[in-house]
């Protein structure tokens, strides 16, 4: 029961990080600005998710499972992620006019 | 890496018996010698993992951090109607030298909500970024210093 207690937050908390990366995803208009915000469902949403999850099984087997799909998750999205970005960047010959271009130094 | 193959197979089937050992062992043998044989795996970064594996640790600790607080700062961007964004799309020089440091690199910054790599060419990282605040102090972050603390002790002991 005290595990229920200490877990419901946390897959609330998850539940209410999706839903406004959801939102997000409606509010901007352009795709690498909508990347970044699905981005944040993908790693902190599903990582409250499978932590609640996680509190509620106890330690056994099953937590173990859990910890390694939330490291194969981390590990795969960076990549998938990455080549849409890449692609979009390519292919748009005006990606001036959607974002600034420079360097760390401030140099354009 | 043979040891942590065969604690996988152990993890999957959920229980330990005589004949899943003896499984596991086969199997991990072949998992390690296909990764030694044909993914250019080299022996020699068992050694380098026993010696990290507490730097591994504390790295992702860290990158749970810095999702948790680049989330927060994305979600308040998300909710709130007044902050304009100026997505950056920004370029910079890495002090890696290892390509394996930079792919970690890379992805760490991908996977941190707010930032997406791009391209590396050489030691050139290009980076979109949602809003200027995200890439401020991106090229001397806490992922580059512990990255690059690690790198300059394993320069002096092996040649990779």
């Amino acid at each position: 029961m005290i595990r229920l207690i200490i877990a419901v937050p946390f897959i609330l908390a998850g539940i209410a990080v999706i839903i406004s990366a959801l939102i997000g995803n409606f509010k901007f208009g352009y795709v690498l600005n909508r990347m970044q915000i699905g981005a944040t469902a993908d790693t902190l949403g599903t990582m409250l998710i499978i932590i609640g999850l996680i509190v509620i099984k106890g330690f056994e087997i099953l937590t173990v499972k859990l910890v390694i799909m939330i490291l194969f998750l981390w590990m795969a999205n960076p990549v998938a992620s990455h080549f849409l970005a890449r692609t979009e960047i390519i292919s748009n010959e005006n990606i001036k006019e959607e974002c600034e271009v420079c360097d760390t130094d401030g140099n354009i | 890496m043979y040891i942590l193959l065969f604690v996988l197979w152990v993890i999957f089937n959920g229980r330990l018996t005589v004949e899943i050992a003896v499984f596991g062992v086969a199997v991990a043998g072949f998992a390690y010698w296909f990764a030694v044989k044909f993914l250019e795996y080299n022996p020699r970064w068992d050694i380098l993992l026993f010696k990290y594996f507490f730097a591994v640790i504390q790295y992702l600790f860290v990158l749970a951090v810095e999702v948790v607080k680049s989330s927060m700062a994305v979600l308040k961007i998300v909710y709130s109607h007044k902050i304009e964004i100026q997505p950056t799309i920004v370029f910079f020089d890495v002090p890696l030298k290892n390509e394996f440091m930079r792919t970690v690199l890379a992805n760490s910054i991908t996977l941190t909500p707010g930032t997406i790599t791009v391209n590396v060419e050489g030691s050139r990282f290009c980076v979109h970024a949602l809003d200027s605040s995200f890439c401020e102090d991106i090229d001397n972050s806490v992922f580059v210093k512990l990255l690059k603390k690690v790198e300059d002790d394993c320069y002096g002991t092996t040649t990779d």
